[in-house]
C-alpha cells in the first residue's frame, strides 16, 4: 500500500478532522454553551466547605505514568489541580497532592506553585504538601488511606484515571466525613466511584473538567468541537448498523481501510 | 526575559510538537525504517527519563517523612517505620540484588501479604457500598438493581445450577452493557485525541507544569 | 441519643457488622465445604477446547505478566492454563514477563504444576523479565531474539536452545496467551500482537475487567479468556484437576447470595421508610 499504513486511513481522517476543528474553534471569540456538569460545579463548593471546616483538600493523580496511554487523563487531572491550587490559595486552605507516578511529581509541584502565584498568594505554596507515594496500586491506596484517616480532608477530588482503588477512596472518604468528587476515564472502574462518591464525572467529562473550570474561551470551544465528532460517530454507527443488518458489508470495509 | 520565555515555553512546545508528529507519522504512515526506529528510540528515551524521576520521588519521601519525625506531627512513628523498611529493602536490594533469595524473602513475607490484604478489602468494601447505595430511589437505580441482581446470581456458581436462565439473562445484560460501554469508549477516545492534539499544538500547558494557556 | 429502630438497622447498619457478617459468610464454606455444583461456561470450555485441539508441535507464546497485586485471582487461571499446556506433550511454550515479579511467579508456578517430562530448551523456554511496556511487546513480536538480547532468563544463549531456532517473531507462534495485570496490557497485546500478526489471542484477565473486554471479544480481537476465579474453577473441572479455584466456589456462591440478600434488605427498609414518610 502507499503512504498510509494499512487499516489506519479512517483513524487518520478522524485525527485530522479533530485537529481541523480544534484549530477552527480556537479562533472563535465567544464561548459556546457547555451543559452543566454537576460534579465539576461542586468542586468550588467542596473547597469552600473545606475552608469553613478548617480541613485540607486532598487530590491525587492515580498510579499511571505520563508515558502510558493514560497521559490525556493525567493532563486533564493536572488542569483540575491547577484550579484547585488557585482556589485553595485564595481561601487559605491547605491542598494536599498525593502523587503516584514519579514522572508526574515535578509537573504537579510546578502547577501547584504556579496556581499559588496566579492567586496572588505565593507563600501558600508548601512543597511538603506535594507528596510522592508510589506507582504500586495497593501501597498507593494504603498511603491515601493514611492521609485521609490522619489529616481528615474535608474534600477529596479524584479526577483522572483510577483502577480498583477507586472504591477504597470513596468508602474511606465517606467514613471520614469528606465530600468526594471523582471522575474516571477507566470505564470499567467508574462504577466504583458511582457507588461510593458524592459526585462522579464519567468518560469525557473528565477531559472537559479542566476547560470547564478554566473559563477559557478557546478551551471551552475545543470541548464543543468534540461534540461534532460525536454526532458524526452517531451517524456512522446508525448507518453502519442498518447496513450490516441489511447484509451489506460495504460500510465495514470502508471503515477498515 | 524574552529568552526565559522562549526557554520555558516555546522550545518545550516545539520539542513536544516534533516528537508528537514523529510518533504519529510512525503510526499512521508507511515511513522509512530510520523514522520508525527514531520513533521507537523516542519511546525508550521517555521511559529512561521517567526512571530518573524516581530519584525525585525518593527525595520527596525522605523529606516529607523526615520532616514529620522531626516535627513530631500526627502519626510520626509510622514515618519512622516507613523509613526503616525503606532502608532495609534498599540495603538488601543493593547488597544482594533484587532477585536474590534474601530480597525475595522480604518481598514474599512483607510486601505480598500486605498487598493482598489491601486487595482483599475490595470485596468487603463492595459489599458495604452496594448495601448502602443500591436503594431504588428512582427508576434508573431500580433498573440497575434488577440487572445487578441477575448479574450476581448468574455469576454465582450456584446460579447456573438453580436455573439455566440466570446465566443466560446475565449474558443478555452484557449486551445492554456493551452498547453503553462502546459509546463511552468512543467519546473517551475522542476526548483523549482532542487532548493530545491540544498538547501537540501547545495549547495544554499543564504538560509543561504551567497552570494556564 | 435516639434509639435505633429496626428500620435504621435495615437501611443504615454499622459497617463493622456488615464486615463481620461478610467475613463469616465467606469463611464458613472454606472451613466447612458444602460442595455446591458448578456449571461449566462457554469461556472455560472454549479455551480448553482450543488448547486441546492444538496440533502436535504447536508453539505457544505466553506473556506471563504476573503481579503480586492480582496474583490471588489471576494466579488460579494462570496455574491451571500452564498446567494444561505442560500436560500436553505436543505443545511448545515460550514465555516472557513484562512485570518485574513475573520471574518469581513463573518459578513458583512451574514448581507447583510440574513439567510433565517437558525438557527446558526443547519444549519450553522462559525469556525472563523484559522491561518496556508497549515498546517491549512490539519488539518481542517483531524480533524475539533481539528483544531479549539473545539470552533467556538464566543467561543461556538462545542459540543453545533448540526450540528457539524456529522462533523469531510472532509469525512463528500458533497461539498467544497473555496474563495481564489490568486492562492496558490487553490493549497493548491487541495492538502489538493480535492485529499486526493475526495470531489467536487468549487472555487470563481479572474478573473486574472482563466487562471492558467484551467489545474486543465480539470483534474477534480476543478469541477467548478465563477471567476470575470462577472460570479458573470451571477449567479445573474440565481438566478433572480440582485445585484452589474450585475450593473457593462455595464461598463465592455464599458471598453472592449474601450481597443479594443485603441489597433486598436495604431496599425493603428503604421502601418501608418511604411509605411512612420518613424517607423522601
Amino acid at each position: 500500500m502507499g503512504i498510509l499504513s494499512e487499516g489506519q486511513t479512517c483513524a487518520l481522517l478522524l485525527f485530522a478532522l479533530v485537529a481541523i476543528l480544534e484549530i477552527y474553534f480556537h479562533g472563535q471569540k465567544t464561548a459556546r454553551h457547555l451543559r452543566r456538569i454537576e460534579g465539576v460545579e461542586k468542586i468550588d463548593e467542596a473547597i469552600r466547605r473545606a475552608t469553613e471546616m478548617g480541613r485540607p483538600v486532598l487530590s491525587s493523580t492515580g498510579i499511571d505514568p505520563l508515558y502510558s496511554t493514560c497521559a490525556p487523563a493525567i493532563i486533564a487531572n493536572l488542569d483540575v489541580i491547577g484550579h484547585l491550587a488557585q482556589e485553595t490559595a485564595k481561601l487559605g486552605t491547605q491542598l494536599i497532592l498525593a502523587i503516584g507516578p514519579s514522572d508526574v511529581l515535578p509537573l504537579a509541584t510546578e502547577i501547584y506553585r504556579e496556581g499559588c502565584v496566579a492567586a496572588g498568594v505565593p507563600e501558600a505554596f508548601r512543597e511538603d504538601n506535594v507528596r510522592f507515594i508510589t506507582d504500586e496500586q495497593w501501597p498507593y491506596t494504603a498511603a491515601i488511606f493514611g492521609i485521609m484517616e490522619r489529616e481528615k480532608p474535608a474534600a477529596n477530588i479524584f479526577i483522572g484515571r483510577y483502577h480498583a482503588e477507586a472504591l477504597h477512596f470513596g468508602v474511606i472518604g465517606k467514613r471520614t466525613g469528606a465530600i468526594t468528587i471523582a471522575g474516571n476515564t477507566e470505564l470499567g472502574m467508574s462504577s466504583f466511584f458511582v457507588v461510593s462518591c458524592d459526585y462522579t464525572l464519567l468518560g469525557e467529562e473528565v477531559y472537559a473538567a479542566g476547560a470547564y473550570l478554566s473559563n477559557n474561551i478557546s478551551r471551552i470551544n475545543a470541548i464543543s468541537s468534540q461534540d461534532i465528532i460525536k454526532w458524526i460517530s452517531v451517524a456512522l454507527t446508525m448507518i453502519g448498523a442498518i447496513a450490516v443488518t441489511m447484509g451489506s458489508s460495504i460500510f465495514t470495509n470502508i471503515l477498515s481501510l | 526575559m524574552k529568552m526565559s520565555e522562549t526557554l520555558k515555553t516555546k522550545i518545550p512546545k516545539l520539542i513536544i510538537f516534533l516528537c508528537g508528529v514523529l510518533t504519529i507519522a510512525d503510526l499512521y504512515l508507511n515511513v522509512p525504517v530510520s523514522v520508525h526506529n527514531s520513533a521507537i528510540t523516542l519511546q525508550k528515551i521517555a521511559m529512561v527519563i521517567s526512571a530518573f524521576s524516581i530519584g525525585l520521588g525518593v527525595a520527596s519521601i525522605l523529606t516529607h517523612h523526615g520532616g514529620a519525625i522531626m516535627r513530631r506531627t500526627g502519626g510520626w512513628y509510622f514515618s519512622i517505620w516507613l523509613l526503616v523498611l525503606f532502608a532495609i529493602f534498599a540495603i538488601v536490594g543493593f547488597a544482594y540484588g533484587p532477585t536474590s533469595d534474601q530480597y525475595m524473602w522480604l518481598f514474599n513475607n512483607i510486601f505480598v501479604p500486605v498487598n493482598q490484604t489491601m486487595y482483599s478489602l475490595l470485596g468487603v468494601f463492595i459489599v458495604y457500598a452496594l448495601y448502602r447505595t443500591f436503594q431504588a430511589k428512582n427508576i434508573e437505580v431500580g433498573v440497575m438493581i434488577v440487572v445487578s441482581l441477575f448479574t450476581l446470581i448468574g455469576r454465582a456458581p450456584i446460579g447456573g445450577y438453580l436455573w439455566s436462565g440466570f446465566p443466560a439473562i446475565r449474558e443478555w445484560c452484557k449486551i445492554l452493557n456493551l452498547g453503553g460501554y462502546r459509546a463511552f469508549i468512543i467519546v473517551s477516545a475522542i476526548g483523549a485525541v482532542a487532548m493530545g492534539i491540544r498538547v501537540l499544538l501547545g495549547r495544554e500547558t499543564s504538560i509543561l507544569g504551567r497552570g494556564g494557556e | 441519643m435516639s434509639r435505633r429502630n429496626i428500620l435504621d438497622i435495615l437501611t443504615d447498619a454499622d459497617p463493622r457488622w456488615i464486615y463481620l457478617l461478610c467475613l463469616t459468610v465467606l469463611s464458613a464454606p472454606l472451613i466447612f465445604p458444602v460442595g455446591l455444583p458448578l456449571v461449566v461456561g462457554d469461556n472455560a470450555r472454549g479455551f480448553y477446547t482450543y488448547i486441546e485441539s492444538l496440533p502436535e508441535g504447536s508453539k505457544v507464546a505466553f506473556s506471563w505478566g504476573a503481579d503480586s497485586m492480582t496474583w490471588m485471582e489471576q494466579g488460579l487461571g494462570a496455574t491451571v492454563i500452564l498446567k494444561h499446556l505442560m500436560m500436553n506433550p505436543g505443545i511448545k511454550i515460550v514465555a516472557f514477563s513484562n512485570m518485574a515479579q513475573g520471574p518469581l511467579y513463573w518459578k513458583m508456578t512451574l514448581e507447583k504444576v510440574g513439567t510433565y517430562g517437558k525438557e527446558y530448551g526443547v519444549d519450553y523456554v522462559y525469556l525472563g523479565y523484559l522491561p518496556g511496556k508497549e515498546a517491549m511487546f512490539a519488539a518481542v513480536a517483531a524480533d524475539v531474539w533481539g528483544a531479549c538480547g539473545g539470552k533467556d532468563a538464566y543467561g543461556k544463549s538462545l542459540e543453545d536452545l533448540p526450540l528457539m531456532s524456529d522462533i523469531h517473531s510472532a509469525n512463528d507462534f500458533d497461539l498467544y496467551i497473555h496474563l495481564p495485570n489490568g486492562i492496558d496490557p490487553v490493549m497493548i497485546s491487541i495492538r502489538q500482537w493480535q492485529m499486526p500478526y493475526e495470531i489467536p489471542f487468549y487472555c487470563i484477565p481479572l474478573g473486574a475487567v472482563q466487562s471492558s473486554l467484551v467489545s474486543y471479544r465480539k470483534t474477534g480481537q480476543i478469541s477467548g479468556w478465563i477471567g476470575s476465579a470462577r472460570e479458573a474453577a470451571e477449567y479445573e473441572l474440565l481438566m478433572n484437576s480440582p485445585g484452589l479455584a474450585l475450593s473457593g466456589m462455595d464461598a463465592q456462591s455464599f458471598g453472592h447470595i449474601f450481597i443479594i440478600v443485603l441489597i433486598i434488605i436495604g431496599n425493603v427498609g428503604y421502601f418501608i421508610k418511604k411509605s411512612r414518610g420518613i424517607e423522601k
